[in-house]
């Protein structure tokens, strides 16, 4: 399986737990695993260690403009996870005003995977 | 606007690792919440302390919502938040002195386990054990803080839920040491401690057979508790 196929089905399975946003263990480490998957991506293609636990990429100062767009994507994505996920327990209420801004950034980092898939 | 701390400051076992975990309850828009914290005459002195600031902010609402199923979180809270502002009127004392019992328990421990299939299903691609490592260490202390809750024994620190109730659960004296240890896994996720070993997927999947048993034991207290509160509610 490619890095951005991984990364796709990482996206889909986000989104098959919030669902239910009672299972907010699951959603919280899906969103982080998916996460992480991203920023090794990202390290693959700049030719830079891959990280081992989620993080934000940050601005890149090496790599085109495709693994740009991609850390950007990537970093919108963890910042709306750091708030949304907090606390760890069910989610209801807050989840019901965050969900919407988070399924926002996962459409845009699908579509930025999609697009770089060859 | 009601501020309160809670976690390791609040107990008073705070270590080299922990930070200020700071709850503000109140509503209205804007970081208005966050400039308030930092003039904080106290949150100043336990951040020049070296410590980061750890908040959270909840509006009345979602307060509300989750005092309606006893939000373990607000448990936590009341057992040892302590205010760091006194409205006359403070609606998060009122709520808390109300909290019912926690009413997901059972299908947060259902969670707990689907989380620890996501692992194993994560084993058979490309993978960061260390990662893997950091989530089944969170799932198992949010397990056993559970575990400790449904027993009537209330402990929501770092690993001393691992210590109160690995011998409830018939585990050897070096579990709770060995779980404490995994822990580091998920303070090395967040830059508060470095990994406490080199990583292996064979480690993975050994601590996946452990955390799938220790569910399952602590599943069974969960399962009656989570019967008597739905029965009571």
């Amino acid at each position: 399986m490619s890095s951005i196929a991984q990364c796709i089905e990482q996206l889909d399975a986000v989104r098959d737990a919030a669902l239910d946003p009672r299972a907010a263990y699951v959603i919280r480490s899906r969103l982080e695993r998916l996460l992480l998957s991203c920023a090794r991506l990202t390290a693959e293609r700049v030719g830079s260690t891959k990280p081992d636990m989620p993080q934000r990429v940050g601005q890149l100062t090496a790599g085109s403009q495709d693994v740009r767009t991609l850390a950007a994507a990537c970093d919108a994505l963890h910042d709306l996870a750091s708030s949304i996920c907090r606390p760890s327990e069910s989610l209801d209420a807050r989840w019901d005003e965050g969900w919407s801004r988070v399924s926002c950034a996962l459409d845009e980092l699908e579509e930025v995977l999609l697009s770089q898939r060859q | 606007m009601s501020v309160w701390i809670y976690g390791s400051v609040a107990r008073g076992d705070a270590d080299d690792h922990s930070d200020v975990d700071v709850l503000v309850a109140g509503d209205g828009d804007g970081d208005g919440w966050q400039l308030a914290l930092a003039g904080h005459p106290m949150l100043a002195a336990l951040t020049d302390e070296g410590r980061k600031l750890s908040p959270m902010r909840f509006a009345w609402h979602e307060l509300d919502a989750m005092a309606a199923y006893g939000s373990l979180f607000l448990h936590h809270l009341r057992l040892e938040g302590r205010p760091l502002t006194q409205p006359p009127d403070d609606g998060l004392r009122v709520l808390l002195k109300a909290l019912p019992p926690y009413q997901r328990a059972a299908e947060e421990i259902r969670a707990f386990r689907t989380v620890l299939q996501d692992v194993r299903r994560s084993t058979l691609g490309p993978h960061s054990p260390a990662f893997e490592l950091a989530v089944i260490a969170t799932a198992l202390r949010h397990a056993f803080i559970l575990g400790c809750y449904v027993a009537g024994q209330p402990d929501f620190g770092r690993t001393s839920p691992f210590r109160r109730l690995c011998p409830a659960l018939g585990q050897p004296d070096r579990m709770a040491a060995d779980l404490a240890m995994l822990y580091e896994f998920r303070l090395y996720q967040h830059e508060r401690a470095p990994a406490p070993f080199r990583a292996m997927t064979t480690d993975v999947h050994k601590w996946l057979k452990t955390a799938e048993a220790l569910f399952a034991t602590i599943q069974e207290t969960v399962d009656v508790f989570d019967r008597t509160v739905h029965r009571t509610a």
